[in-house]
């Protein structure tokens, strides 16, 4: 895990190979360069544009997805080099740490996908937004408005036609 | 599939300072940076979504609530696209813009750029009373799915044709409804909008003509027009774009095609002329032209018949479980794919017709049992049983006993029979 608020961020970025990553809700993490640059696009190219010696600002992404996101950088770097899903060295012990990483509440599944999407880890956007189709999937319309807190905002003839035009799926 | 797949980064050029959120002092910050100083320079990353506090969020979409309440739209379209193409109609009811966004090309075009559109195998059939119904098979989820009926005037009629343009779109046109005779009537169905749709009606009526897609228009030659039976030499194609017909170069003879393929960009037909005398004719899109043709790939040319990756197949054996290829070196049909299962003669078992499905080659047979061989795959000589997939149905049927079984139970079953077998994304 991300070593929470244990240093100050400028100290912090003195220190060989690690950078300090600010989340929006202004905690500090101090991360190894090499893992999230390997992964987040947008960490690599603020690391390459001299943001390295301080903590690099990301004002949308709140603590605690920011900290799923670097646990997810350090795995893939670590297990699978950043490697894409398609590659041989996507292994068993990666897929299990995603699927594992998949199983959150709404609320965070959805500032994981903001965070995936700011920070640009590919992988991470990926395997979110699939996980919220997975939920979709074989769900009732009444329970596909309760689990994303859609309203109904058909009139009672404009659903029925809707179903009408579509009936023939549903049976 | 999915997984090899990429959701659109949102694209937005915006300024990613956000003073508000840097100067939230929440616990177990330690260091303030001062608001001058986050900002990024935007066009360092133009692909990044702009921050936006809550409050403005729900600001701007006042007007309209957003897809997934918590995301902003383009990420929740991100993940409503991965949704598998079976559950697309409930998705369609649970409000107007869901609903919306279902109905459009864009998330369609979306999932097709991302390489997450899905093929579902489409086979329009004929019951024993001569009815035609249709249905649908997702090979993924091994699911048949029922579509919308067939309009009323193709509900009975016969020697029409079948085709998809632009991947989605799958034509009925032609053919002759059993009260009102030969028709020049063309529709479409969309595999988008899961509706059937008027399209320009044909130059000449006709049924039981060839046909064939090249270059994403739609060709159609010869076949029988009413009065006299007289066969027809005419051919006309469809252009989606310009939304019209207009003809081509006749055939050089009159004949009702029985088998047709597209091979090496040409279009080759095989059927009889008035005389019944069998007639094979090839036609040249670059040049507008037609010759008569007496090779070798035409006299071992068999139906059905599928030209996949360059490759010309036809089944050897009526129950597709052995399959010929046509070597444009030697000029001959000697290479075999077999299964070494032979599944038997019966009419049920009858490959009706090969479609080409992710890269292998689908057989489906009458009794809607659906076959995938991997026919790219160079294995070792005589290995051959081991690229067969049985997908869907009764094709599993191995042993004599169950094959003598399905033989006798058929002929107390009505009958029915593939007319047309397509592909369909979306």
């Amino acid at each position: 895990m991300a070593t929470t608020g244990a240093s100050d961020g400028a100290s912090a970025a003195k220190k060989e190979g690690l950078v300090t990553l600010m989340s929006g809700d202004g905690e500090i993490f101090e991360v190894e360069a090499a893992a999230v640059a390997a992964l987040s696009v947008t960490i690599r190219h603020a690391i390459e544009e001299g943001f390295g010696d301080r903590p690099i600002p990301l004002p949308i992404v709140g603590a605690r997805a920011l900290a799923l996101a670097v646990e997810y950088c350090r795995k893939h770097h670590s297990l699978g080099g950043g490697a894409g899903e398609d590659s041989a060295a996507y292994d068993d012990e990666l897929r299990a740490f995603d699927h594992n990483l998949a199983k959150v509440d709404r609320d965070t599944l959805f500032d994981l996908i903001e965070a995936a999407n700011y920070l640009e880890i590919e992988g991470l956007l990926n395997l979110m937004c699939r996980t919220v189709a997975e939920m979709m999937k074989g769900k009732s319309v009444e329970e596909l408005r309760r689990t994303f807190d859609v309203s109904n905002d058909y009139t009672p003839e404009e659903e029925e036609e809707v179903r009408r035009e579509v009936s023939w799926a549903l049976d | 599939m999915e997984g090899r797949n990429h959701p659109p980064l949102v694209d937005s050029s915006a300024c990613l300072c956000r003073v508000d959120a840097g100067l939230k002092t929440v616990a177990g910050a330690k260091k303030y940076v001062p608001g001058s100083k986050l900002c990024v320079q935007p066009n360092l990353r133009a692909s990044i979504h702009p921050s936006r506090p809550k409050s403005q969020r729900s600001d701007r979409s006042c007007s309209q609530s957003p897809l997934l309440p918590g995301l902003p739209d383009d990420l929740a379209i991100a993940c409503v696209i991965r949704v598998p193409r079976a559950d697309h109609c409930k998705l369609r009811l649970v409000c107007r813009r869901w609903c919306r966004l279902l109905a459009g090309n864009y998330f369609y075009a979306l999932r097709r750029t991302l390489g997450i559109a899905e093929e579902w195998v489409y086979v329009i059939k004929r019951d024993k009373d001569g009815r035609i119904s249709w249905d649908a098979f997702d090979p993924v989820y091994q699911l048949w799915h029922p579509l919308p009926p067939l309009p009323a005037e193709y509900s009975g009629a016969l020697g029409f044709g079948c085709a998809v343009l632009s991947g989605c779109h799958l034509y009925l046109f032609g053919g002759k409804d059993p009260h009102r005779g030969s028709m020049r009537r063309v529709i479409f169905y969309s595999a988008r909008t899961n509706k059937w749709h008027r399209a320009p009606d044909m130059l000449r009526r006709r049924h039981f003509f060839g046909s064939c897609v090249m270059n994403n228009c739609l060709y159609v030659a010869g076949g029988e027009s009413e009065g006299g039976h007289r066969s027809l030499k005419s051919v006309e194609v469809y252009d989606p774009i310009k939304n019209r017909w207009s003809f081509v170069s006749d055939m050089s003879t009159a004949m009702v095609p029985f088998i047709g393929v597209v091979y090496e960009g040409k279009w080759y037909l095989k059927g009889l002329g008035d005389q019944r005398q069998v007639l094979n004719e090839v036609y040249e899109p670059e040049t507008d032209s037609w010759c008569s043709v007496f090779d070798s790939m035409v006299s071992g040319w068999r139906n059905p018949s599928l030209c996949l990756n360059g490759q010309l197949y036809t089944v050897d054996c009526r129950d597709g479980c052995k399959l010929r290829i046509y070597d444009a070196r030697s000029h001959s049909w000697s290479e075999f794919i077999d299964s070494k299962q032979h599944l038997g003669s019966s009419r049920a078992l009858e490959a009706a017709a090969l479609v080409p499905f992710r890269g292998k080659l689908c057989i489906v047979r009458n009794n809607m049992s659906i076959s995938l061989v991997d026919v790219e795959t160079k294995d070792c000589a005589g290995r051959g049983e081991r690229r067969w997939e049985t997908i869907a149905g009764t094709g599993q049927i191995k042993t004599f006993v169950t094959n003598l079984w399905s033989n006798i139970a058929e002929r107390n079953r009505p009958k029915s029979h593939i007319v047309h077998c397509q592909v369909l994304q979306a």
